[in-house]
């Protein structure tokens, strides 16, 4: 009756970087520049090795999942109540993630480009674009994720490019001032935001097509490694450009949008440059919130997930206005507390299944 | 009425009576009367087996032809004894014994009938039926002559290079026209009798191998109940094939030109044909097929390909500039460069109204003048159009209702939505307009971003005939995009098909 | 404060109406999960509109900030030093 939907190997990966880097690719220069300098970078190829072991973590799960949805195999690995018990907080977690990058998009546009509107009403168009998205279908989100990639690919390159003008070398070094510490500290901050998030799409995988899913793991191992250059040349580029500030402005890619200048014709375009990174910010939230309605779906064994759709966006949307509504607090809760709270939340579940799936794969070959 | 349409429709299936008189209480009552129907005694003899009964409608046939058969000896000849001789037309070439030379073409322009509702069918085809004595069938004989439009330049798809041909009213020439430029036995048409009142004949076409199976699947699913509906014109077809009744966006596509229809042919689309309609339909469509025009094929690759962008662009602008003009005049004024963000605040210098409300009147009133440009007639037609414009722009600067900026941006949005190439585009492009005004006015650039969006998640969910609309968009395929737009690939080949039937390959 | 009511109300009225077709076409346990999904949205926009600050999705994450904070101690401490 209710036809699965299915898509492409490429076109999952494809989602899966869209994901990692949707909002992260404007957030993330100024949090681990602060802490690290300008070994910035470093911190976050480190953090990229850990996203590659945790690849490796997800797609175990997967393959030893057998190809069936995400739900069905944690529960015939750990027992009802056991499932229960660990995927509640994988769920409320991504009820706030979901809100969250929602906060994060009203921050910006509250601080830089529509200073007037009110919080809500931005949040609320927000919402209803996402929530029709969703709606449409994981399907036709496939469809639409490529263009809308190229697009915001597009315009991080135009800017990186644009501003080359302004580049120092010099503003690159020292590099470890003060030890490996500071280095560490910005790898954990990477490693949660957006890394450990990736967990969540142990939800989707099981929706590529049988025939391609042989691919999936390379796929998602070069979505990875792009998005893992893409954040380094942000970083070097603002680190070049803003220098020792880069740490102190947020939003850092937005920054250097600002200083482009070009005769008197190309000058202040950082508004359409912000509007079009707000695509990469819409894009995440939906499939975030894709694979919320579908966790939830096969949690509680509801046949039609698309009822689901616009209540839980619903809840999201007042999560937005509700909870760390001001800047000082979500920059808290994004720079301290949310790589434990990944940790706990999604990873752990994860880690878990992997282990117990490994010693039952193991006893079954003794 | 209804009932009198039942006892007709039991009457239909009777046999013919051996008798003339019962022949012609029947084939008059099918008729009602009707004031154009001629039921004649043709007599070529003064014996009573050597009487005829004519029938034909009066308004269908060419009467001079009639006479001239009156006047043919093998003409009698085969009606007074040949056709006793045979059950039907295929026996007679089967048969030992050679008719005489001056029946073959008489037998072939006509058939042999046993009821009288094939009878009734021939007589509404033009054909005139003749009952003869004593005999249980009648021969029908082709003498239609209607006054057909004769081929002339396509009126709503005029091209500076390439035929000039236009498809007419007719069924079966235009599909001759198109046979007569594709000249492929692959080439197939299906006929379809639709509406019981109005029996318009349906053709459609396509390339077998070059259609891909499911999209064909699809359509012959959707069609399957044609023969009920009542179908005046091509147009009333996009309802059954057409998909989706809630977009703005038509799914299908139209033409009059045979060599368009011929490209899509090739491009293993679907045609349908209405008879009595000069329009052709073309599925499944996607959306950028909406920016070509066959007249591409007839420049080189590189100007067709910047044409097609500046369509693009067109679409763009006309979807567009309203609303970016109302956004960064109300909201983002700092986006402007200088100099011409102070002309523009000098020309809107006593302007009463707010950027949305002067959008919005100037963009009524432009569509009225389009709409009523439409409905005039010729002699008077130019000469208003011209007037109107010069006086709605001109007065209403000058009286202050709307700034010299606001006019450019209408008329330069009118005139990009005139480069569509396809009607039915452009008016949805002229609707969704609007809303995106109204989204610009309240969230300023955040408004014009989201409309954006719910265009491209409403047009990625659409889909024509089971294919994805914003295809090779969404899904991204690269190969046919740069193909649409850069025309590299050289000389324009038949899609070739997964399992090639039988006949010529390829081309 | 009325505003916000009035945005929620309306927001409420859209998604009941865009929903009412599934709804009904779903089963009792559909329609029992719908409906308890309203459960929060009500508390949440109550919350909202009264910009009270009640208990929310902050405090639980708030149970886990000293944890984090040692944490992140651990990773400047030794700069500093």
């Amino acid at each position: 009756m209710k036809q699965t939907e299915s898509v492409g190997s490429l076109q999952m990966a494809v989602l899966f970087l869209f994901f990692l880097t949707g909002s992260s690719i404007v957030i993330i220069p100024s949090p681990l520049t602060s802490v690290a300098g300008s070994g910035a970078w470093l911190s976050l190829l480190l953090a990229l090795l850990l996203g590659m072991a945790m690849l490796a973590v997800l797609l175990y799960v997967h393959r030893a999942g057998g190809g069936r949805p995400f739900i069905a195999y944690t529960r015939s690995a750990l027992g009802g109540p056991l499932t229960w018990f660990v995927m509640a907080p994988f769920a409320l977690l991504l009820f706030w993630n979901v809100a969250g990058i929602v906060i994060e998009i009203g921050f910006f546009f509250k601080s830089t480009m529509l200073k007037e509107t009110p919080t809500y009403a931005v949040n609320g168009m927000l919402f209803l674009i996402i929530a029709l998205t969703v709606r449409a279908g994981l399907e036709t989100m496939a469809r639409m994720a490529a263009l809308l990639l190229l697009l915001m690919f597009g315009f991080v390159a135009l800017i990186l490019v644009l501003v080359s003008g302004l580049y120092r070398i010099e503003f690159l070094l020292p590099i470890l001032p003060e030890g490996i510490k500071p280095i560490l500290h910005g790898a954990y901050i990477a490693y949660g935001f957006p890394y450990a998030e990736l967990f969540i799409f142990a939800v989707l995988l099981p929706h590529v097509r049988a025939r391609e899913a042989g691919r999936i793991s390379r796929h998602l191992y070069i979505a990875l490694a792009v998005n893992g250059l893409t954040f380094v040349c942000a970083i070097l580029g603002s680190l070049m450009v803003l220098g020792p500030l880069t740490g102190e402005l947020k939003y850092s890619l937005y920054q250097l949008a600002r200083l482009i200048y070009i005769r008197e014709i190309v000058e202040r375009i950082e508004l359409v440059i912000g509007f079009s990174l707000i695509v990469g910010f819409y894009f995440k939230t939906a499939i975030a919130l894709l694979i919320l309605i579908k966790l939830l779906a096969a949690l509680l064994r509801l046949q039609d997930e698309q009822l689901l759709t616009f209540p839980v966006a619903l809840i999201c949307f007042l999560l937005s206005l509700t909870t760390y509504t001001t800047e000082s607090a979500t920059e808290q809760i994004v720079n301290v507390t949310w790589p434990l709270l990944t940790t706990l939340a999604y990873a752990a579940p994860v880690v878990l299944l992997a282990v117990v799936l490994g010693f039952k794969a193991m006893a079954d070959t003794s | 009425m209804t009932m009198e349409a039942d006892s007709r429709s039991l009457a239909g299936e009777a046999p013919i009576a051996a008798e003339l008189a019962s022949n012609q209480k029947a084939m008059t009552e099918a008729f009602s009367n009707s004031a154009d129907l001629i039921v004649q005694r043709w007599r070529f003899g003064a014996l009573p087996g050597q009487e005829v009964l004519a029938v034909y409608l009066d308004t269908l046939v060419d009467s001079k032809l009639i006479a001239r058969l009156q006047e043919q000896e093998a003409f009698q000849h085969l009606l007074l004894h040949r056709i006793a001789e045979y059950e039907d037309r295929d026996e007679v070439e089967r048969a030992p014994s050679r008719p005489m030379p001056d029946e073959a073409p008489l037998w072939q322009a006509g058939t042999i009938v046993g009821t009288i509702r094939a009878s009734v069918g021939a007589v509404l085809d033009g054909k005139t039926v003749i009952f003869l004595q004593h005999q249980t069938r009648a021969f029908t004989f082709d003498t239609m002559d209607v006054e057909q439009r004769h081929t002339s330049e396509p009126i709503t798809e005029p091209s500076v290079q390439g035929p000039q041909r236009s498809m007419i009213e007719d069924l079966e020439r235009n599909i001759g026209m198109l046979r007569n430029l594709l000249k492929s036995p692959r080439l197939r048409f299906d006929y379809r009798i639709a509406g019981k009142e109005s029996r318009r004949k349906i053709a459609f076409g396509y390339l077998e191998g070059a259609v891909q199976p499911d999209i064909l699947e699809a359509f012959l699913c959707r069609v399957k109940g044609i023969e009920q509906e009542e179908i005046v014109d091509t147009s009333y077809l996009e309802a059954c094939v057409g998909g989706d009744r809630t977009t703005p966006f038509p799914q299908v596509r139209y033409t009059e030109r045979p060599d368009t229809a011929v490209l899509a042919l090739l491009d293993g689309k679907i045609i349908a044909l209405v008879h009595g309609s000069p329009t052709v339909l073309i599925c499944p469509v996607h959306f950028l097929e909406f920016f070509t025009s066959s007249e591409d094929y007839y420049c080189r690759p590189v100007f067709s390909s910047l044409i097609r962008m500046l369509r693009m662009a067109g679409f763009l602008i006309a979807f567009m500039l309203p609303s970016s003009y109302i956004a960064l005049s109300a909201f983002h004024s700092e986006l402007v460069p200088t100099v011409l963000l102070l002309a523009i605040l000098k020309s809107r210098e006593g302007i009463p109204f707010p950027a949305l409300l002067e959008a919005l009147i100037m963009e009524f009133f432009f569509e009225l003048l389009r709409e009523a440009g439409l409905r005039l007639p010729r002699p008077v037609g130019s000469a208003v159009s011209i007037v109107g414009a010069l006086v709605i722009g001109q007065a209403a600067i000058q009286s202050q209702i709307a700034s010299p900026v606001m006019v450019i941006v209408v008329a330069l949005t009118g005139i990009a939505s005139f480069a569509f190439p396809q009607y039915n585009m452009a008016i949805a492009v002229r609707l969704l307009r609007f809303p995106l005004m109204l989204l610009a006015a309240t969230f300023g650039g955040l408004g014009i971003m989201t409309g954006l969006l719910l265009v491209y998640l409403h047009l990625s969910s659409l889909r024509s005939l089971g294919q994805p609309y914003l295809s090779p968009l969404a899904p991204l395929q690269s190969g046919r995009l740069r193909r649409m737009f850069l025309s590299i690939a050289g000389p324009r080949q038949a899609k070739a098909s997964s399992a090639p039937k039988g006949g010529r390959g390829g081309r | 404060m009325s505003e916000r009511l009035g945005c929620l109300l309306l927001i409420a009225v859209l998604i009941a109406w865009a929903d009412a077709s599934r709804f009904k076409k779903s089963d009792r346990r559909g329609r029992r999960l719908y409906l308890m999904l309203w459960g929060p949205a009500i508390y949440l926009g109550w919350l909202f509109v009264t910009e009270l600050s009640g208990p929310n999705v902050d405090t639980v994450f708030g149970w886990f900030t000293p944890a984090a904070q040692r944490i992140v101690h651990w990773f400047e401490g030794g700069a500093k030093g």
